[in-house]
C-alpha cells in the first residue's frame, strides 16, 4: 500500500505471468515506472477532452437558428448568446462560481448521507427496509414541488438550496454503495467467517474495500444530476447563482442573457463532470 | 490410530481431534427438490493427523470440509472438532482453510494478505513471522505485489501460507493445487509436505488426484458419488519425507493402481442414475 508500490501497479495491471518456476516468475512490480503528468495537467486534459462535444452542439444549434429563421425571441443564435457572455464574463463566472460552490456543498452532504445510509442498511436488514421505501420515494417527489415546503422549514437561503441538491445526489451515491458493500470478491465472505472475523472486521476489511469502485462511479453520476438540481433549486427558489439568473432574465423578456445562463451551467456541468471523474480514476488507480 | 500417530511423530504433532458421527447434508433446491451430497457419514480424525479425501468430483468432498470449517450445518448427524461445534474453533482464531480459488484480496498486496490473519484476530502483525512464511512458500520479494500480478501457483502458496499464519489446531485445504499444472501441482506436493512436516497439525486434505493423497496423507479416505458415503480407507505406510525413491517404488504404485481402480468402480456406477 505505500505510494511507489501502487504507483508501480499501475504500469501493468493486466499483464499476466506464465505458472512456472518461482525463479522465471518475475512480478511486473519490478518495471520502471510510466512518467505521469501531474494531476492539474491530467484534469485539464479531462475537461478538454469533455468539452469538444460542445462545440458540435454550438454548430448545429447555429444551423437550427438560421436555417429555421427563428426570431432572436425564441431562440438567439450562438453568436448572440457568446457575444452576450464575452461582454460580462465577470457576472457569468461568478454565478457560475455561487452554483458551482452549491453542486460541491451538494454533492459532498449528499455522498456522507448515501454512504452512511447504504452502511446502516449493510448492518441491519430492519433499516434497510425503513430506509428503502422514503429513499426511492424522495426521488420521486419533483424539486418545483418540494422546495417550496423546505424553503418553509429552512428559510430562503443557500442552505436550502444545498440541502436540495444532496437529497438529489445521495440516491445514486446509496444504491451504488450499498449494491457495492455486498460485491465481495469470490470466497472472501468464507474466508472471513473461517478466520472468525467479527462484523466491525467483516465491514472495514472486506465490504469497504468491495463498495470502493462503485461509490467513485455513483459520484460520477450524482455530480451530473446534482448541477442539474441546484439549477432547478435556484430557479423555483430564486437567491443566486446562475439557476436565479436565468429567472430573472426568462421572466423580463431577456432570451439572450437566458440562453446564456444555460450555456453556462451546460459547460460548468461538464467541468465539473471531468473533474469528479478525473479524481475518480485517480482513486481507483491507486486503490486497484 | 495408533498407527497413524506414529507415522506422524516426525515433529511433535499437535492439534484437534475431529469427529463425524453420522453425517448427512441435504441442499434444498428451487420448487421443493433437493440434492443429498452426503450420508451416514462417521469418522474420526486424530489430533495430528493428515487425511486426504479423496473422491470423483460432485461427491461431496467440499460439502464434508465445509462442515469442518463452519461454513455449513449438517442436516443430520454431527461435526465436532474438539468436542465443540467447528463454529467456536473458528471463532477462537484457531482454524486455517485453505480454498481451490485461492480467496486473496485483490486490493491487498501479499504482505497485507498475510497480515490479514492477525488483523481479523486483533492481534499485533507478526512481521517475523510473515516473513518467515513468505520465505518458506519461496515467495520472498513478492512481499508488495498484487495478487493478480503472481501466476496461479504463485497465489496459492500465498493462500496456504495465510491458512497456517496463526498456527491454528486444525488445517483443512480443499483442492488448493486443483487449478494448477501438474508439474506445479508436484512440486507444490513437495512443499506442502515439508510445510506440513514443519508443524505436524491436524490436517484434512480434499483432492481427486490419487498420487496427491498419497504422497501427503496419514490416511486416505474414499468417497463413493453422490451422495457421498465412504467406501473405503486406507492407511498410507510410508515414512517422511516421501521422495522420490517412495513415489518410485513398487509399492507406491501398486497404491496408486488400488485406489485408481477403486475410482475407476465407483465412477463407474455413477452414471448409469444420471
Ligand atoms: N450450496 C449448494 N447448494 C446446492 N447444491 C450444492 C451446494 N453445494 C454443493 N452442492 C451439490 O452437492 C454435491 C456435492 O458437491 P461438493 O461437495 O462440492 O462436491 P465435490 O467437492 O466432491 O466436488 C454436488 O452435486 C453439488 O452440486
Ligand atoms: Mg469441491
Amino acid at each position: 500500500m505505500t505510494p511507489s508500490t501502487s504507483a508501480r501497479a499501475t504500469v501493468a495491471p493486466t499483464a499476466r505471468l506464465p505458472t512456472a518456476e518461482p525463479s522465471d516468475e518475475v512480478p511486473t512490480g519490478l518495471a520502471p515506472p510510466r512518467r505521469r503528468p501531474s494531476v492539474a495537467l491530467f484534469l485539464l486534459g479531462r475537461v478538454v477532452n469533455a468539452l469538444w462535444p460542445l462545440a458540435l452542439i454550438l454548430v448545429a444549434w447555429w444551423a437550427w437558428v438560421r436555417l429555421g429563421h427563428l426570431p432572436p425571441a425564441v431562440a438567439p443564435d450562438p453568436s448572440g448568446v457568446l457575444t452576450f457572455i464575452a461582454h460580462d464574463p465577470g457576472s457569468f463566472a461568478l454565478d457560475a462560481l455561487r452554483t458551482a460552490g452549491v453542486v460541491l456543498g451538494g454533492l459532498v452532504v449528499g455522498a456522507v448521507a448515501g454512504a452512511l445510509l447504504a452502511t446502516v442498511s449493510w448492518f441491519s436488514r430492519l433499516a434497510r427496509a425503513v430506509i428503502s421505501g422514503p429513499a426511492l420515494l424522495s426521488q420521486c417527489l419533483p424539486v418545483a414541488t418540494i422546495s417550496p415546503v423546505l424553503a418553509k422549514v429552512f428559510g430562503y437561503n443557500t442552505t436550502t438550496i444545498v440541502i436540495i441538491t444532496a437529497l438529489i445526489a445521495f440516491f445514486p451515491v446509496m444504491v451504488f454503495t450499498a449494491s457495492g458493500l455486498a460485491r465481495t470478491p469470490a470466497g472472501a465472505d468464507d474466508l472471513f467467517v473461517v478466520l472468525g472475523a467479527r462484523r466491525l472486521d467483516r465491514f472495514f476489511r472486506l465490504a469497504v474495500p468491495s463498495a470502493l469502485p462503485r461509490l467513485l462511479v455513483s459520484l460520477r453520476v450524482s455530480i451530473v444530476v446534482a448541477v442539474a438540481g441546484a439549477m432547478l433549486a435556484q430557479w423555483v427558489m430564486g437567491t443566486s447563482g446562475l439557476g436565479y439568473r436565468l429567472i430573472i432574465a426568462q421572466s423580463s423578456f431577456r432570451t439572450s442573457e437566458a440562453w446564456a445562463c444555460s450555456v453556462v451551467s451546460i459547460v460548468l456541468s461538464v467541468i465539473l463532470y471531468s473533474i469528479v471523474s478525473g479524481l475518480c480514476r485517480l482513486a481507483s488507480e491507486r486503490f486497484e | 490410530m495408533s498407527q497413524v500417530a506414529q507415522v506422524a511423530a516426525v515433529a511433535a504433532s499437535r492439534g484437534a481431534p475431529i469427529s463425524l458421527a453420522g453425517v448427512g447434508k441435504v441442499y434444498p433446491m428451487r420448487r421443493g427438490r433437493s440434492v443429498e451430497a452426503v450420508r451416514d457419514v462417521g469418522l474420526d480424525i486424530a489430533p495430528g493427523e493428515f487425511l486426504a479425501l479423496l473422491g470423483p468430483s460432485g461427491c461431496g468432498k467440499s460439502t464434508l470440509l465445509r462442515m469442518m470449517a463452519s461454513l455449513e450445518e449438517p442436516t443430520s448427524g454431527t461435526v465436532t472438532v474438539d468436542g465443540a461445534p467447528p463454529r467456536e474453533l473458528a471463532a477462537r482464531h484457531r482454524l486455517g482453510v485453505a480454498f481451490q480459488d485461492n480467496a486473496l484480496l485483490p486490493w491487498s498486496s501479499v504482505y497485507h494478505n498475510l497480515a490479514l490473519p492477525f488483523r481479523v484476530a486483533h492481534r499485533p502483525v507478526d512481521r517475523a513471522r510473515i516473513a518467515e512464511l513468505i520465505e518458506l512458500v519461496g515467495l520472498k520479494g513478492f512481499e508488495d505485489a498484487r495478487p493478480r500480478q503472481l501466476s496461479g501457483g504463485m497465489r496459492q502458496r500465498v493462500s496456504i501460507a495465510r491458512s497456517i499464519m496463526l498456527e491454528p489446531d486444525l488445517l483443512l485445504l480443499d483442492e488448493p493445487f486443483g487449478a494448477l499444472d501438474a508439474v506445479t501441482r508436484r512440486r507444490l506436493n513437495a512443499e506442502l509436505q515439508r510445510i506440513w512436516m514443519a508443524d505436524p497439525v491436524t490436517t484434512v486434505l480434499v483432492t481427486h488426484d490419487v498420487e496427491e493423497a498419497l504422497l501427503l496423507a496419514d490416511r486416505v479416505v474414499v468417497l463413493s458419488p453422490r451422495p457421498g458415503r465412504i467406501s473405503k480407507i486406507v492407511t498410507v505406510p510410508f515414512d517422511r519425507p516421501r521422495a522420490l525413491d517412495v513415489t518410485r517404488s513398487a509399492r507406491f504404485h501398486a497404491m496408486v493402481d488400488e485406489l485408481t481402480a477403486e475410482l475407476d468402480a465407483l465412477t463407474g456406477g455413477v452414471d448409469s442414475d444420471e
